[in-house]
């Protein structure tokens, strides 16, 4: 991650609402940010929504914000992002379930769901879509199973391509500590992913198991 | 000194990037692409650095699988679209927060007004006496976390709905925690999840059985984590010693448990049973030979198998008679018209599991059959490469699959 310019100055400046140093953090941090949110929620509209929120929380309260170097600002972004799926988790636990493969745009028409996905992945196949959205949706789902901290590194590692530094400063941890959450985040997913697809093949088991938070995870 | 298995993985994931990135290269000066085997000889090359298990390998190798499952998403990233759209949104809102706060200042600095200040402690009663209301939020906030503590104490099952406070509460115990009791905390915790798992073991709760079994792992995983960080000592020796009686606790338990358990449920244990050292059934190969008529031959080859093995096909317990060594099964076994698809497995007469993916085969004309999508390396023709299939069945030395005679 770096910045056209040494991050501190360009902070401060973003603190004052400068154009520039907004902008410059915007394009530096969206991958971040967006990342994250899409690794929980498999949807694209739905992740852009929730990152459009991210940014404008920023922007209404970065001029209090204490933080002064680039791992208290990513950490300070990443848990906006995670209130703000907090928050999207909690109005969707408390709406009527709709038919699977379907969402409801801004109107609260229901679209089918393959439309959220960017059309230039699966190359216009419907049935390569549908395993793509099929297969974000099973990730997402073990990836919101994980302790935040294995969720962040896992995400800075796998999805944004961040080395162990990168990741250690943004979740305030040793470089070792980072590989060990990985270790261990990966053995969880690992786990979770298997053992949805063997609750798949065998349907005697019945259900999945239900979201409930495991140690960390989903908050 | 055995290198740890995080910094292996490590090692591995930045072999697989640096390889990633070769083949980009390659494409984008439309050079001729390595052979297919490169990657697996680099990832050899980097195994090699270390003394590995061939369960360690095998464990590495499933990581590695799953850390190439989340890279390959190809929705994880923001469009270009979005990312101009937004861009020109927060300018906008930018511009408004500026202007607003322009107006803001402008008042709060308008003569003869006096900066508004909102009391910190806002409600008439609390203006009474600072230190009475102080008190009193301590004793309210104090009791809150008591009655949630000693509720989620006892919510010793994921479906009870303080599993989540239970949760949270350890979260918070751990963080006080100094490393020595951070390892007797997960061992704890590990021996909780072990205990609720003998109230889950029946069919209906196969749910709560499969989280408390990740749950369980997690912990023991942590609790062997966080041993690392103790100093070598009398301490470290005991802990170490805790975390040992534990595992081969869970070992008798789990095995208890095998007879009274789902298919899933029992192959999941099985898994767990591995991690913790036990010899377990793996599968390395599948074939099967089908005649011209409904009969079939079907070959298993594996490691760990015990006499008295029976042949799972599509989970269901076949009534075939197999011939089991400790490294093969083979059955006669009779096929509904039309089916050339199953997945097969194995149960040993303990009650431990090990099942292939899905496999196919053509009749008339019988071919090999590997479990599940096989790899090649140059010089190999069609020997498929055993992948790990959802009984972890797999050993990291590849077994050739026999080519049946025609």
């Amino acid at each position: 991650m770096l910045l056209k310019h040494p991050f501190e100055p360009v902070l401060v400046r973003a603190k004052q609402l400068d154009s520039e140093a907004l902008g410059e953090l915007y394009q530096q941090f969206l991958p971040l940010v967006y990342g994250y949110v899409a690794a929980r929620v498999a949807d694209r509209r739905l992740a852009e929504d929730i990152t459009s929120e991210v940014f404008v929380s920023m922007l209404e309260s970065i001029t209090k914000l204490r933080a002064t170097d680039q791992a208290g600002f990513s950490a300070w972004l990443l848990k906006i992002a995670r209130f703000r799926i907090a928050d999207h988790f909690r109005a969707q636990a408390s709406e009527p379930a709709l038919a699977p493969g379907t969402i409801s745009n801004e109107e609260g028409e229901q679209t089918d769901a393959l439309l959220a996905l960017p059309a230039r992945d699966p190359a216009g196949d419907p049935e390569l879509t549908a395993e793509v959205r099929e297969e974000w949706g099973k990730v997402a789902e073990a990836i919101n199973q994980l302790t935040e901290e294995q969720r962040q590194v896992i995400i800075g590692k796998l999805v944004l391509g961040y080395d162990s530094e990168t990741v250690a400063r943004i979740v305030g941890k040793n470089v070792s500590a980072v590989k060990a959450l990985q270790h261990r985040g990966l053995q969880t997913l690992h786990r979770l992913l298997r053992m949805a697809e063997m609750q798949q093949t065998h349907p005697q088991v019945p259900g999945a198991p239900p979201r409930q938070r495991r140690k960390g995870g989903a908050r | 000194m055995k290198e740890q298995p995080s910094e292996r993985l490590e090692q591995l994931l930045e072999q697989q990037r640096a390889d990633q990135h070769d083949q980009q290269i390659r494409v984008g000066s439309r050079l001729p692409s390595l052979p297919d085997g490169s990657d697996r000889n680099a990832h050899s090359a980097a195994r090699d650095g270390g003394a590995t298990s061939g369960q360690d390998e095998r464990e590495l190798q499933e990581l590695l699988e799953t850390a190439q499952r989340v890279q390959a998403l190809p929705t994880l990233k923001p469009s270009a679209e979005f990312s101009a759209r937004l861009g020109e949104e927060l300018q906008a809102r930018a511009r408004q927060v500026r202007a607003q706060q322009r107006v803001r200042s402008q008042l709060s600095f308008a003569p003869g007004k006096q900066p508004s200040r909102k009391p910190f402690l806002s409600p008439g009663w609390m203006r009474v006496h600072p230190a009475w209301a102080a008190v009193a939020v301590l004793f309210a906030v104090f009791g809150l976390v008591s009655l949630l503590g000693v509720i989620g104490a006892q919510a010793d099952n994921p479906s009870n709905p303080f599993y989540g406070v239970k949760l949270i509460e350890q979260d918070v115990q751990l963080s006080l925690a100094s490393p020595a009791d951070r390892v007797r905390l997960h061992l704890h915790y590990a021996q909780d999840a072990l205990t609720s798992l003998q109230q889950n073991t029946a069919p209906q709760d196969a749910a709560n059985y499969a989280q408390l079994l990740v749950h369980f792992n997690d912990e023991l995983g942590q609790a062997s984590d966080s041993l690392d960080a103790v100093p070598a000592g009398d301490e470290y020796n005991q802990l170490a010693q805790q975390l040992a009686d534990l595992k081969a606790t869970a070992q008798t338990t789990l095995r208890g448990f095998l007879p009274q358990l789902t298919l899933a449920e029992q192959i999941e244990t099985t898994t767990e049973l591995g991690t913790l050292g036990a010899a377990i059934p793996l599968i390395t190969s599948v074939t099967v030979n089908q005649g011209d008529g409904q009969k079939a031959t079907v070959v298993i080859t594996g490691t760990g198998f015990e006499a008295g093995a029976t042949l799972l096909i599509d989970g269901q317990a076949s009534e075939a008679t197999p011939e089991v060594s400790k490294t093969q099964l083979k059955a006669v076994i009779e096929l509904p018209e039309g089916k050339h698809s199953a997945a097969f497995g194995i149960v040993n007469p303990d009650g431990t599991v090990a099942q292939s993916g899905q496999i196919t085969w053509a009749s008339e004309k019988p071919t090999p059959v590997p479990t599940t999508e096989p790899t090649r390396t140059p010089g190999e023709g069609n020997t498929p490469t055993p992948t790990p299939t959802p009984g972890g069945e797999e050993h990291g030395t590849p077994t050739p699959t026999p080519q049946p005679g025609h």
